[in-house]
């Protein structure tokens, strides 16, 4: 029997991923159902609204609370499965982006069953079904594979002072200054530091990039 | 700003607000190569590690599709099997109160006497203080029927709820049994040599006793 301290709903939303995905599977293991229960609901509740949206913007309106539901089914699938913390030592580098990436996949899947391809892209691993999707991915006209592309394409080709801008800065829409603030706290390496004016520049460069990326799909 | 900035600052006011994730209603405003844009913005922001998570409330949560989704992993993943369904469970399936359970136990044991230590000793099973390996067939058999289950179940059903350290809660108990009854005593010499003799055992409580920790012949 594995065991464990029970947690408040406080404490185990506290809990980071990898904790409170540990703790989901001890509670699991030792049959405590009680907690396992709530472990898991925290855990559906904190991604369930981002995976709609993600999943939202790429699937026919009356597919997406399949998809969604399937996403979590594969997940906790996974997560039971006895291997420890499953989105280590893959192409991800957390719990949040596996998730990401298998709502991604099961959206693919589903477009590419809609449209009828069956090829899959070379970056594809259709043997990996909890990453990759059941066959690979589709080349449909919606060009879901390339809108995700363009952006890991556009933030590869960046210095990590420069993805932090446009985390802080596009993705996280904060103002010039305090983006400017934070890079040089978490950069003080940087010949020169940072102002909001280079912030702006780098934020404008990488929406161009952006820009041409998807228009090259097309 | 272009109508992508605008719209994608909206999305992420709108989000942070607890207004939901849905991108519909913005990308709906944008066509062409602008709609995927913000597409890939939104994705990007949703996916951010920079991008706050979404904390409990379980007041949303109810009646949330969260909350559907996960009453469907619950069944799916949660739902209790055979080997974990407890004791405790069990009797409240078969609709019985702890004492009413005592007294028919008590009744199907032969032991109306030493009632009080039938309740004891299911207190202990119920509470996962007695390993389920130590419970006698004779026992497992009783409450089977009138939990309308069978021994191997029951067995298991201990086995779900028994602590870490029933074995040696339970070799605690046994112990005391054991000094508690002593062998070969001449209690006329005793009285002879006025010392105290020890504890008379209670004559009902030890046949309760060897029924529940005798084990099996």
């Amino acid at each position: 029997m594995a065991h464990f301290r029970a947690l408040t709903d406080i404490e185990m939303d506290e809990l980071d991923d990898d904790d409170l995905v540990a703790y989901l599977v001890a509670t699991r293991e030792a049959d405590h159902l009680v907690e396992a229960t709530l472990a898991m609901r925290m855990l559906v509740y904190r991604y369930e609204d981002d995976i709609f949206g993600k999943v939202a913007s790429k699937v026919p309106d009356h597919e997406i609370d399949g998809i969604v539901n399937k996403v979590f089914v594969a997940v906790l699938d996974k997560v039971f499965d006895g291997e420890s913390e499953p989105w280590r030592g893959g192409t991800v580098a957390s719990f949040k982006a596996w998730i990401f990436k298998i709502a991604h996949n099961k959206s693919v899947d589903l477009l590419r069953g809609s449209y009828g391809h069956h090829d899959p892209l070379p970056e594809e691993h259709p043997e990996d079904e909890s990453l990759f999707g059941e066959a690979g991915a589709p080349t449909d006209e919606r060009g879901l594979v390339e809108v995700e592309d363009a952006i890991e394409r556009c933030m590869a080709e960046r210095s990590a002072a420069h993805r932090l801008v446009i985390e802080l800065g596009i993705f996280g829409d904060l103002p010039s200054r305090e983006v400017a603030d934070e890079v040089n706290s978490a950069h003080p390496d940087l010949e020169r530091s940072m102002s909001p004016d280079n912030v702006d520049k780098i934020k404008s460069r990488f929406r161009k990039d952006l820009k041409n990326a998807l228009d090259g799909d097309d | 700003m272009s109508d992508v900035d605008t719209l994608l600052s909206e999305f992420i006011r709108t989000r942070a607000a607890g207004g939901g994730s849905d991108p519909r209603p913005f990308l709906n405003q944008v066509d062409g190569a602008e709609r995927r844009e913000l597409m890939a913005l939104i994705d990007a922001h949703l996916q951010s590690s920079v991008t706050p998570r979404r904390r409990w409330d379980p007041n949303a949560f109810a009646g949330s599709r969260a909350e559907a989704i996960a009453a469907d992993l619950t069944e799916r993943h949660l739902a209790p099997t055979e080997s974990s369904i407890s004791l405790r469970a069990l009797r409240a399936k078969a609709d019985l109160k702890r004492a009413e359970l005592v007294d028919r136990l008590s009744e199907a044991l032969g032991l109306r006497q030493g009632r009080e230590r039938v309740n004891y000793h299911y207190h202990r099973m119920e509470t996962g203080l007695t390993p389920a390996d130590s419970v006698p067939q004779r026992v497992l058999g009783a409450l089977a029927k009138l939990l309308d289950s069978t021994p191997e179940k029951l067995r298991a059903a201990l086995r779900a709820g028994e602590l870490p350290d029933a074995s040696a809660a339970t070799k605690v108990v046994m112990t005391r049994m054991a000094s508690a009854i002593p062998e070969d005593v001449d209690t006329d010499e005793a009285d002879d040599d006025g010392a105290p003799s020890p504890a008379e055992p209670d004559p009902v409580e030890a046949e309760v006793d060897a029924v529940f920790l005798g084990g099996d012949e």
